[in-house]
C-alpha cells in the first residue's frame, strides 16, 4: 500500500518511466511517408522522451528523499469500500448502458449508488432512481433527441 | 483596431435578445448552482454541459458557457459564508471572515458584500475585457505559425513553471495530455497514431471525457470517501451591510480587483490562487491585520472581488490569443472549436458579432447574478445542502450523459471513467491537474502551428529564435521554468497553480 508521498513518487516514477518507453516503443512504429518536414513520429518520440525523463527523475528524487514522511490522505476502511463500490457500481452502470439501455440502467445506477452511500427510509433511493430515469427519458432522448440507447424500452418507443 | 462602439452595441442588442437573455440567465443559475454546491465546478460542468449545446446556435451556447464559468465565481461564497465549506477552492480564503461574520449572525452582511464586491470586480473587469482583448487581438493579427507556436509553449511553461514544488509533477501531467490528444490520427498526414490497432482509438481521444474524468469523477470519488452530511445552521437577519461598512471595502475591492485582473491574465494563475493574494496583500495594508479571520468584512470583500476579476480577465488571453488561462477556459475553448471556431485574433474580425455578444453577455450576466444571488441567496443555501449520497450519484449521471454525447460512443464513457481514477489518483498524488488539461486542449495546435512553422522555413528550428515576438515568447516560457526550477531547489513555498480543485 502506498502510504507515503515518497512512496507514491516511486511509484509514479516507476509507471512513468515504464509508459515513456512503451510511448517511445508505439511511437518508432508509427508509419508516415517519405520527405514530410515533421514525420508523424516526432512529437509523440519527444512526448516519450519527456515522459520517460520526468519518470526516472521523480524516481529517483523519491529514492534520495530522505525527510520527514509525508503520510497520503487515504481513505479509512470504511472510505475505501464506499470508493470501490462506486467505482465498481459505475463499472455495471456503463456495463448496462446498451443492453438495458439509458433510463433502466440509470434507475439501477441511481437507486443502488444512493442507497449505498446515504442512510434513508427504504422509498428515497428508489424514487431517486425513478426520477432521474425520467428526466433522463423525457429531457435527453425525447425533448433534446439525443440518441441515447433505449435497450429494453426500444419495444414501447 | 478591432474595438469600435458600433460593433459593442451590435452586441449589445444581440446579448439583449430574449434568446439570448433567457440562455445567459439559464447560465447564471447553472454557474450558481454548480458553484454553491461541492463536489461540481465549472470545469466539469461545462465539459459536462458542451456536447449537450450542440443543439444550440453558437452565439446562445457560448453565452450560456461563459455566464457559467463566471456565475460559479459568484456562487462558490454562498456556502463559504454560510456552512463554512468552500463550492469552489477560490473560496477558501471567503471561509475566513465570511464564516466568522456568519457566526456572529452578520452572514446577510456577508453575503451581500460578497455579492457587490463580485458584481464590481466583474463588471470593472469586464471593461478591461472590452477594450484590452481587441487591442491585443490587433497584436496577435501579426502573428504566424512561428509566434503561435511560441505563444502555445510559453501558455504550457507558465501553468508548469508555476507549479512551485511540485513543478516535475506538473511536467509530468502536461507530458500526460499531451500524449492522450496525440493518440488518434495526425492532424496533417492522417497516419494513425498510438492506437495499437484499436478502431476505438482511431478517432483520438476525446478531450471533453478527459476532463469530465479528471474533474467530475474523480471530484465524486475523493467525496465519497467522506460520510458528508451538511447541516444548516446560519439564519439571515438583516442582509444589507452598513454605508460605513460599503465605503471601508470601495478601496478594497478596487485593490483586490487589480490584482486578480492581472494576475488573471497568466495562464496557470487560477482564482485560487488570486483569492489568496488579495486576501494577504488586504491584511498587510490593513491598520488592523491581526483582526483579520475574526469576521472582518474587507476579509470578504477582496478574495471575492479578485475572484471574479481573476475570472473575466481569463478571456482576454482567450480572445485575443487563443489561450486558455485555466482549466475551465479550456474547456470553453473547445467549446469554440466544437463549432469550427477559432478563438484569436481571426475571430475579431470573421465572427464580430459572436465575440461582442458574448462580451456584451457578460455586462448583462454580472447583473443578473447581482440579482440572483442577493435576493434568492436563502435559496442557494438551502440547495447547497442536498446530500451527498444523491448528489454524487447525479454527477456521475451527468458526467456519463455529457461524455456519451460528444460521439455517441460508450469508449468515450469508459475514458472518463479511466480519468476519474486517474484524478483521484493525482489529487492524492500532489500531481496538478491544469497542466494536463491545458495541454489535452492545445497539443494539436501546437503541433499544427510547430509543423507550418517548419514547413516556413525548410525544416529549421532556428525559426523560433530568428523572429523578434516569437523569441520573446520562447525566452519567456524558459525564463519562467527556470524560475519554476529554482522555486524547486530553493524551497521557496509558492504553488500557483490551482492544485486538484477547478477554476
Amino acid at each position: 500500500m502506498i502510504r507515503t508521498l515518497r512512496s507514491a513518487d516511486l511509484a509514479t516514477g516507476a509507471f512513468m518511466t515504464i509508459l515513456g518507453i512503451l510511448t517511445l516503443i508505439a511511437s518508432f512504429q508509427i508509419a508516415g511517408n517519405a520527405g514530410e518536414r515533421v514525420h508523424p513520429r516526432t512529437l509523440p518520440i519527444i512526448v516519450g522522451w519527456m515522459i520517460l525523463a520526468a519518470g526516472v527523475t521523480l524516481f529517483v528524487n523519491g529514492w534520495r528523499y530522505r525527510g520527514q514522511p509525508k503520510i497520503l490522505d487515504w481513505p479509512d476502511a470504511q472510505g475505501s469500500r464506499r470508493v470501490l463500490f462506486s467505482i465498481l457500481l459505475m463499472i455495471v452502470f456503463l456495463a448496462l448502458l446498451e443492453p438495458l439501455g439509458f433510463p433502466l440502467s440509470t434507475l439501477i445506477f441511481i437507486t443502488a449508488g444512493t442507497w449505498y452511500l446515504g442512510r434513508y427510509r427504504w422509498w428515497v433511493p428508489p424514487l431517486c432512481g425513478a426520477l432521474s430515469a425520467l428526466t433522463v427519458l423525457v429531457v435527453f432522448i425525447d425533448f433534446l433527441e439525443l440518441s441515447f440507447p433505449l435497450g429494453l424500452l426500444e419495444l414501447f418507443f | 483596431m478591432l474595438f469600435s462602439w458600433q460593433m459593442l452595441g451590435q452586441g449589445f442588442a444581440q446579448a439583449l435578445t430574449p434568446e439570448n437573455l433567457l440562455f445567459a440567465l439559464i447560465g447564471s443559475l447553472v454557474g450558481t448552482l454548480v458553484g454553491v454546491l461541492p463536489g461540481i465546478g465549472p470545469t466539469s460542468a461545462i465539459a459536462i454541459l458542451l456536447p449537450l449545446t450542440t443543439v444550440l446556435q453558437p452565439i446562445p451556447a457560448l453565452i450560456m458557457m461563459a455566464a457559467i464559468y463566471y456565475g460559479a465565481q459568484y456562487g462558490g461564497s454562498t456556502t463559504a459564508i454560510m456552512v463554512n465549506i468552500p463550492g469552489e477552492a477560490s473560496s477558501v480564503p471567503t471561509t475566513l471572515d465570511g464564516y466568522q461574520m456568519a457566526k456572529q449572525g452578520r452572514s446577510g452582511p456577508a453575503l451581500a458584500i460578497s455579492a457587490i464586491a463580485s458584481f464590481g470586480a466583474g463588471t470593472i473587469s469586464m471593461i478591461g475585457l472590452t477594450f484590452f482583448a481587441p487591442l491585443l487581438a490587433g497584436v496577435a493579427l501579426a502573428f504566424g505559425p512561428p509566434e503561435y507556436f511560441a505563444l502555445m509553449f510559453m501558455a504550457l511553461s507558465l501553468i508548469v513553471g508555476l507549479s512551485g514544488r511540485a513543478l516535475l509533477k506538473g511536467f509530468m501531467a502536461m507530458c500526460i495530455g499531451l500524449l492522450v490528444s496525440m493518440i488518434g490520427l495526425d492532424p496533417i498526414t492522417g497516419s494513425a497514431r498510438l492506437t495499437f490497432g484499436l478502431v476505438d482509438l482511431m478517432g483520438g481521444v476525446n478531450f471533453i471525457s478527459v476532463i469530465i474524468g479528471l474533474f467530475a469523477i474523480g471530484e465524486v470519488l475523493v467525496n465519497v470517501e467522506r460520510d458528508l452530511d451538511f447541516i444548516y445552521t446560519s439564519t439571515i437577519k438583516k442582509l444589507m451591510p452598513t454605508w460605513m461598512e460599503l465605503r471601508s471595502c470601495i478601496v478594497t475591492i478596487v485593490r483586490a480587483t487589480g490584482i486578480g485582473f492581472a494576475m488573471g491574465l497568466l495562464p496557470g494563475c487560477s482564482p485560487a490562487v488570486t483569492t489568496f493574494v488579495a486576501y494577504d496583500l488586504e491584511k498587510r495594508t490593513s491598520k488592523h491585520p491581526e483582526r483579520f479571520g475574526t469576521g472582518v468584512i474587507q476579509g470578504v470583500a477582496a478574495p471575492e472581488a479578485a475572484n471574479n476579476a481573476t475570472s473575466q480577465s481569463g478571456f482576454i488571453p482567450l480572445f485575443a490569443f487563443g489561450i486558455p488561462a485555466g482549466p475551465a477556459l479550456a474547456v470553453m475553448l473547445g467549446g469554440f472549436m466544437m463549432y469550427g471556431l477559432q478563438p484569436g485574433p481571426r475571430l475579431f474580425q470573421e465572427n464580430p458579432q459572436l465575440v461582442w455578444s458574448v462580451i456584451a453577455s457578460m455586462y448583462v450576466g454580472n447583473a443578473m447574478l447581482l440579482i440572483l444571488n442577493l435576493p434568492l441567496v436563502r435559496l442557494w443555501v438551502k440547495i447547497a445542502v442536498i446530500p451527498f449520497p444523491i448528489l454524487g450519484p447525479l454527477i456521475v449521471l451527468f458526467s456519463v450523459i455529457g461524455s456519451y454525447s460528444v460521439r455517441y460512443q460508450l469508449f468515450d464513457v469508459w475514458v472518463a471513467l479511466l480519468f476519474g481514477v486517474v484524478g483521484y489518483l493525482m489529487r492524492k498524488f500532489g500531481i496538478p491537474m491544469a497542466p494536463a488539461v491545458l495541454a489535452t486542449i492545445l497539443a494539436q495546435m501546437l503541433e499544427t502551428n510547430l509543423k507550418q512553422s517548419l514547413a516556413i522555413s525548410h525544416g529549421d528550428y532556428t525559426i523560433f529564435f530568428t523572429r523578434p515576438i516569437a523569441i520573446v515568447f520562447m525566452l519567456l516560457g524558459m525564463a519562467v521554468i527556470l524560475r519554476g526550477l529554482w522555486v524547486r531547489y530553493r524551497g521557496v513555498e509558492l504553488e500557483l497553480t490551482d492544485e486538484g480543485g477547478e477554476a
